[in-house]
């Protein structure tokens, strides 16, 4: 935290912060080797804004953040950018102070620096996406959760902070009010850019007749470079990503071509999934990573996962119900079970034709463990309160860190095999 | 504050900073007016502030659906009763859909139907249902009558000319036509648009249905009627108390839409249209009722039976104005109190613009009536025009059959055949 003050301290000038200790020497922290500003940089997050708007469970207390006053800045930021910090006009001083950094921010070479890293390490500290302000294509950093625009670089200075060249570029595209779609693909159309969008993201959107949502259906398919989907409430959920039950409906459904493309999907903020209801995604055939993210409830057993799935994520869960392996239990012999793990039984001198059997009936149980968890091959739990059901894991996927059990979730029981 | 808690969680996160904002503002707003008191959650969403505040703000008047929605938002939120979030709603669903109409796409056939149904000398309308001008204004009243208050046929045939309120207020400038009860409705007249304007037509045909014309057919008579029947139709059928019959009606509308060349939806015309705009209905303000009773009508500098006089004037379209004081009494002075003043707004709006339709229609079927042809009325009715005759050119340009004066009042459009 205290460097990163400094570095706005340095950036601005600010005489203040020379009483306390040195000033902070960029060029000797670009020095360092790449693996240490990586670490330095994966704790600084996505803030690189002076402000930044309060969590969403914190937007109606009455205590607001007070931020400094400022006197002097370009209030035609504030116009020019309205559309991404107007509703924050109710926090004291927040736009004039955002508007105060935004241009020193654009040259500060320690956030050039964590945009490249970021970009190397192909980490997604940032959400980085195409914006239109007044009627030219910019580059915007938004925070991670992609609600806050933080700063924004048009393509050429981007892809000079970079090094790379335009059509390296892999940025994403926000369907919300923030845009307005059809221009910005109008615009992205007239430069050649549709390769440059690789994600697509409709956080903050959830109206399916909503203009800019039939706008982004009829171009999804000029984006050929496409792999990630990002999507927000439930409406979308079910009438774009959901397949089960959903009718053939022409310019309102993401098409078979795009369908075939992407590789991720991620669900954020869906209250429940599979609650008395199946979640089909067979027909993303290509999936091979699903996020789940700020659910109340996830059925694992309502789950239909396409062949090539082999990633699921699940991040800040209250309750999830494991695949339902009460059957298997049954069949496990309790002579198996040592230190929590049924143990293939051992085959001595006397392999007798009983010994044979046992063995046998544990292969059995080992493939209709693996069959439960088919495709996946890796599952990641973060921040999960409650995991119901009495697990059996695959020992050789736990060993591996391919299945990541957090150690604070609450849990019935757990068998490794 | 729990409810807000779990409404939140409904709320993508930039638009929870957005309804925020709004709720600032809108707060801020009203703590410039001295007699609202803040603390009042009920008092500070009640639709007559957020009206206003609405209205007052031409950025908002013209997007007013995210405002409208923030607001029953919170009205939720916060803890109003379930009715009254439903009547909130219901204002505002009606406020938006008020704004956002584009009346200048159905003006056409106000135009169009208004001034064909006026003309006397219809010789292509080969019709049995319109032979007289009397029939021609019964149809065109329940024609107009539609248009600026969007009820439906039903509810139509249940207006009682006893229960019509005569508003009369000097004071604000406002007269009009208003019917407090379910379903509630003001009627306006339009001084700049007489030939479009409901109450010069009723006007019109109730001197004809009332008075008659001498010689050529006998009126009703004004006595009989109020003494003896209960139930008094805007428009009668074949007997006194009975409105027209549907289908009757049914068989009127398609005719003259034909003849006037325009595509004739039934439904457009005998239900109510969801598309247009309404006016609020009368059973979510019981308590504005009762306390109406005795009242003639109510009417301050904002409001008119209760509704925001900006509904009123829009759907209408036209402003309030106040009622002209004319010399000439066509309709008579001794009517039972109750409806009394109705008559002498129909008499000001009637001798008011009688010499503009003299000049226009000087074959009128009123204008046979020998208590016109007195040397005083003639003179005043041949005397100077209300307005400029050359405001209703484009208006007389629509007339199918051009004969006698229509045809000096446009020139170069006499038809040669």
């Amino acid at each position: 935290m205290s460097l990163k003050s400094n570095e706005f301290k340095q950036s601005t000038k600010d005489k203040k912060s020379n009483a306390h200790g040195g000033m902070f020497d960029t060029e000797l922290f670009l020095s360092l080797s790449i693996n240490i500003r990586y670490h330095v940089y994966f704790f600084l997050g996505d803030t690189v804004q002076k402000v930044r708007p309060p969590a969403k469970s914190d937007i109606f207390n009455n205590t607001v953040v007070n931020y400094p006053k400022v006197e002097e800045y370009d209030s035609s930021l504030a116009e020019k950018y309205s559309k991404h910090v107007s509703v924050y006009d109710y926090i004291p001083n927040f736009i004039s102070n955002w508007c105060c950094v935004y241009n020193l921010l654009r040259h500060d070479k320690i956030i050039a620096d964590r945009l490249r890293v970021s970009f190397l390490y192909e980490e997604q500290w940032f959400s980085v996406q195409w914006i239109l302000v007044s009627g030219q294509l910019e580059i915007g950093i938004f925070t991670a959760d992609e609600q806050f625009l933080q700063l924004s670089y048009t393509s050429e200075e981007y892809c000079r902070i970079l090094h790379i060249a335009k059509h390296e570029l892999r940025i994403g595209i926000n369907v919300s009010d923030i845009n307005d779609i059809d221009e910005l693909c109008k615009e992205i159309r007239s430069q050649w850019l549709f390769e440059t969008v690789s994600y697509i993201s409709f956080v903050n959107c959830w109206d399916m007749n909503h203009k800019n949502v039939l706008s982004i259906i009829s171009y999804l398919e000029s984006f050929n470079n496409l792999t990630m989907l990002r999507v927000e409430s439930k409406n979308m959920f079910h009438n774009l990503i959901n397949t089960q039950g959903v009718r053939e409906n022409p310019g309102k459904t993401i098409v078979y071509n795009v369908r075939q493309n992407v590789l991720e999907l991620q669900l954020y903020t869906l209250r429940d999934v599979g609650y008395k209801a199946v979640v089909d995604l067979n027909r993303w055939e290509h999936l091979r990573c699903l996020l789940i993210s700020g659910c109340e409830f996830i059925d694992l057993n309502s789950f239909s996962l396409p062949p090539h799935c082999k990633i699921l994520k699940l991040r800040d869960v209250k309750y999830v119900v494991w695949w339902d392996q009460s059957s298997l239990l049954k069949q496990v012999n309790t002579q198996w079970i040592s230190n929590g793990e049924i143990k293939r039984p051992t085959i001595g001198n006397d392999s007798g034709k009983e010994k044979e059997e046992e063995e046998s009936q544990w292969f059995k149980l080992y493939v209709q463990v693996i069959q439960t968890y088919q495709p996946l091959n890796c599952i990641e739990l973060y921040n999960i309160r409650r995991v119901k059901g009495n697990l059996i894991l695959l020992k050789r996927l736990v060993m591996e860190s391919r299945i990541k059990m957090p150690k604070e979730t609450k849990l019935d029981s757990i068998l490794l095999i | 504050m729990s409810r807000l808690e779990s409404l939140l969680k409904e709320l993508p996160t930039r638009t929870a900073h957005l309804y925020r904002s709004i709720w600032h503002r809108y707060t801020q707003w009203l703590e410039t007016i001295p007699e609202v008191d803040t603390s009042d959650v009920k008092l500070t969403l009640s639709q007559k502030w957020v009206i206003k505040y609405i209205i007052s703000h031409g950025d908002l008047a013209n997007d007013p659906l995210p405002t409208c929605d923030a607001m029953i938002w919170f009205a939720r939120a916060l803890g109003l009763e379930d009715s009254e979030v439903l009547e909130l709603q219901q204002w505002l669903h009606g406020l938006v859909k008020l704004l956002e109409f584009d009346y200048s796409n159905v003006n056409g056939f106000l135009e169009k139907i208004s001034i064909n149904l006026w003309n006397p000398n219809t010789d292509s309308l080969q019709s049995k249902h319109f032979k007289t001008c009397q029939d021609k204004l019964k149809l065109l009243l329940d024609f107009q009558w539609k248009f600026s208050t969007n009820i439906s046929f039903e509810d139509r045939t249940t207006v009682s000319l006893r229960d019509l309120r005569c508003v009369m207020d000097s004071e604000n400038g406002k007269c009009g036509l208003a019917h407090p009860r379910n379903p509630s409705f003001v009627l306006i007249p339009n001084f700049q648009s007489p030939f479009t304007c409901p109450v010069f037509t009723m006007a019109v045909y109730y001197y004809l249905r009332f008075h008659g014309v001498k010689k050529y057919y006998k009126g009703d008579g004004y006595q009989i009627i109020f003494s003896q029947f209960e139930h008094v139709p805007i428009i009668r059928g074949k007997s006194l108390d009975q409105y027209p019959r549907e289908l009757t009606l049914g068989n009127w509308y398609p005719t003259i839409f034909k003849y006037c060349q325009l595509p004739y939806t039934k439904k457009n015309w005998f239900q109510v249209n969801p598309g247009w705009p309404q006016f609020p209905n009368s059973t979510d303000r019981q308590s504005v009722d009762s306390a109406l009773e005795g009242h003639l009508a109510e009417s301050d500098s904002l409001n008119t039976i209760g509704v925001p006089d900006f509904y009123i004037e829009r759907l209408n379209r036209t402003k309030f104005e106040p009622c002209p004081q004319v010399q000439i009494r066509l309709f008579p002075t001794d009517l039972p109190s109750d409806v009394q003043p109705i008559f002498d707004l129909l008499n000001s709006v009637l001798v008011f613009n009688l010499p503009l339709l003299y000049r226009v229609f000087p074959t009128h079927d009123i204008f046979l009536d020998p208590s016109l042809k007195t040397p005083q009325n003639l003179g005043f009715i041949t005397g100077t025009l209300p307005l400029d005759i050359k405001l209703q050119e484009h208006l007389l340009a629509q007339i199918i059959d051009k004969n006698g004066a229509v045809a000096e009042l446009v020139p170069g459009m006499i038809k040669t055949d």
